[in-house]
């Protein structure tokens, strides 16, 4: 049967990942599969002189993911994926505004190893055409909980070569920060967010399609991140954010096909907008170039531009008394480059893939927005290793 | 903002629609059915990236979450 | 804004794009017919050769996962149903043969196989979706059409075929 697109059930990998947009392909039933990641990711340490106090050395995470698929019958299909995850490093707690050496970071002491187990279930089934998804998922740390439930459907128009994609989700989250006491932190919390997506995919010739589409999100509850802070006048207080934020998001993604090279070319366009008002852009580009009949070799690029959520300040010495407030880096004005090279065997029932990531983050690359020294911007590498097979 | 950008939005996915009328017939869809055509060729890789940009970024959506479980700090 | 003229050149061009229909081919109706090369040794096969047998016409490609699927399942309906009566003919529509030739060396399936890489035959038999097949009884005529393939369509396709065997016995009992 033809299964529920890849890249529907795909997006509902982790409970950070929301339905999405679907692919249109040709008549192509998936194959029953299982597929497996592995992946090692590793933040530059802290320059020694932006560092005021605590670890230099920032996160690492080994990440293991796993996806198996399987047709129960002609109309149902199965899958089962999760990850586990185990972290380790510091992080940025609040910057200091040193009024010799400017703005300076202060680190946690590194944190224990800890990890995060996350498992998903998606149902697939067709009906008349239009194709379902169903997927619950669950995912756990030391200090966080969350449970979270997906509906995606698709409709291809066979004639008109579009299809049509839809979804909803909703997600539960517990907080329940570590050393609460030890630190006075808000001992536990609670949010969720609902999130609602529509998508075109369309067949523009026999070399190129698009897609497109939009995504609203509403999170409500404790927004805030329990473990940063804030210099403000002379004390330091813990990150206080609005309980809302309502994300708007529209992502196109093209793909065209060159015959003398037998090469793809992908385009990925994301505009982001909240009522945070942080706005961004991300641009992806990449070049597929196969060589022979089973490896391919893929580099890309992915620009990314934020301006700053209008509460986010490094740090407040003038006096000022504001409702909200954040020093975390992740809300601030800045662009961020990502260079990455692919390598993929492909064989008729197997695949083997390798990726490589550097990411640069720096104010200067923003395009525009409130720029504040941010010296927490993070640079790191990603390596991984991805495996699949696939049967009858 | 948002209801106007959604209709903004829409109305180029209905051009979207309209556009590129060059008549593909079902068997001429080899060359969109070839792996590296894929719209997403390795659900595990976009689901850690967006895993990890979501965790070090502002912005998120275009696969998008709906909250989740992140030790990301 | 735009002229009358213009205005309506474009909602022609607008309608046209979005009900262009291939006239379809019908059952009851003649089969179209071909004259297309063996993808091994390149000689023209028509489908008037095969008049008096029952004839399976299957469009299908390399790069399409139920053909993938209807491969080995056609050939155990090409070997358990008698080769003097009933022959499958699978017409391939990838673009390059190459593909075609390198997935049937992992394949080999032992019935008739007609290279097309244009498209022409397809065009002419209005196929409307990968994969599509035909069941063409001994006068020619289309009895049936299948669209799209799923393994439990065999019994289906299988017993198609037996009855138009037992009825083709019936007028030639001899």
């Amino acid at each position: 049967m033809k299964k529920l697109s890849r890249t529907a059930s795909s997006l509902l990998v982790s409970s950070l990942s929301l339905p999405g947009f679907t692919e249109l392909l040709a008549a192509e039933s998936e194959a029953n599969n299982f597929q497996y990641r592995y992946t090692l990711y590793d933040e530059e340490p802290l320059p020694q002189n932006v560092l005021a106090q605590g670890d230099p050395d920032r996160y690492r995470i080994k990440s293991h993911q796993f996806r198996f698929e399987q047709d129960l019958n002609e109309r149902f299909t199965l899958t089962v994926e999760g990850i586990h995850e185990s972290m380790s490093g510091s992080s940025p707690w609040y910057v200091f505004p040193d009024p010799d050496r400017g703005p300076l970071q202060v680190m946690s002491g590194a944190t224990i190893s800890e990890t995060r187990n996350e498992i998903g279930l998606t149902l697939g089934t067709q009906n008349n055409g239009v194709t379902h998804a169903f997927r619950g998922g669950y995912s756990t740390e030391n200090d966080y909980d969350a449970v979270s439930a997906a509906y995606t459907g698709e409709y291809e128009q066979q004639n008109k070569h579009t299809t049509l994609s839809w979804g909803v989700s909703y997600s539960d989250d517990r907080l329940s920060p570590t050393d609460a006491e030890l630190f006075g932190r808000i001992p536990h919390a609670e949010r969720n967010s609902i999130s609602a997506s529509f998508g075109l995919t369309r067949i523009l010739n026999r070399n190129a399609l698009i897609q497109s589409g939009v995504q609203i999100t509403h999170q409500d509850g404790f927004l805030s991140d329990p473990y940063k802070e804030m210099w403000i006048n002379g004390g330091v207080f813990f990150d206080k954010r609005p309980d809302q934020r309502t994300a708007f998001s529209w992502t196109t993604r093209f793909r065209q096909y060159f015959v003398g090279s037998n090469a793809a070319l992908h385009a990925d366009y994301r505009f982001y907008d909240d009522d945070w008002s942080v706005t961004a852009h991300t641009l992806d580009l990449a070049w597929h170039q196969p060589f022979g009949e089973n490896f391919e070799l893929a580099p890309s690029i992915r620009y990314h531009s934020q301006r700053a959520a209008n509460f986010y300040q490094p740090a407040i010495t003038d006096g000022q008394q504001p409702k909200y407030w954040s020093s975390d880096y992740r809300l601030a004005t800045y662009g961020a480059m990502r260079y990455r090279l692919s390598g993929t065997w492909r064989a008729e029932i197997w695949s083997l893939a390798l990726n490589a990531d550097i990411y640069n983050s720096s104010e200067s690359l923003a395009l525009s927005g409130p720029l504040f020294d941010t010296p927490a911007l993070v640079d790191f590498w990603r390596i991984s290793l991805g495996w699949q097979i696939s049967w009858q | 903002m948002t209801l106007k950008r959604c209709w903004t939005v829409l109305l180029l996915l209905t051009l979207i629609e309209l556009s590129a009328c060059a008549e593909v017939q079902p068997w001429e869809r080899g060359r969109l059915a070839k792996p590296h055509m894929a719209l997403d060729a390795d659900p595990l890789l976009s689901s850690i990236d967006a895993h990890t940009y979501n965790s070090k970024e502002a912005a998120s959506g275009g696969n998008g979450p709906a909250g989740g479980g992140c030790g990301c700090n | 804004m735009l002229n009358s003229a213009t205005r309506l050149f474009w909602t022609l061009l607008l309608w046209a794009c979005l009900h262009l229909q291939a006239l379809a081919v019908q059952p009851g109706g003649p089969a179209p017919g071909f004259e297309l090369p063996r993808l091994d040794n390149g000689e023209t096969i028509r489908l008037s050769d095969f008049k008096g047998k029952v004839v399976y016409v299957d469009f299908w490609a390399s790069w399409c996962g139920p053909c993938r699927q209807s491969l080995p399942l056609y050939e155990d309906l090409q070997k358990r149903l008698p080769v003097g009566q009933f022959q499958i003919i699978a017409i391939n529509l990838d673009e390059d043969r190459k593909d075609a030739e390198a997935f049937l060396k992992r394949h080999p399936v032992s019935y008739l196989i007609l290279s097309d890489p244009e498209g022409i035959s397809a065009s002419a038999w209005s196929v409307p979706a990968m994969p599509t097949s035909f069941l063409v009884d001994s006068s020619g005529k289309i009895a049936n059409i299948y669209i799209g393939f799923e393994p439990s369509h065999i019994g289906t396709i299988e017993h198609d075929i037996k009855a138009l065997l037992d009825s083709t016995a019936a007028s030639h009992p001899d």
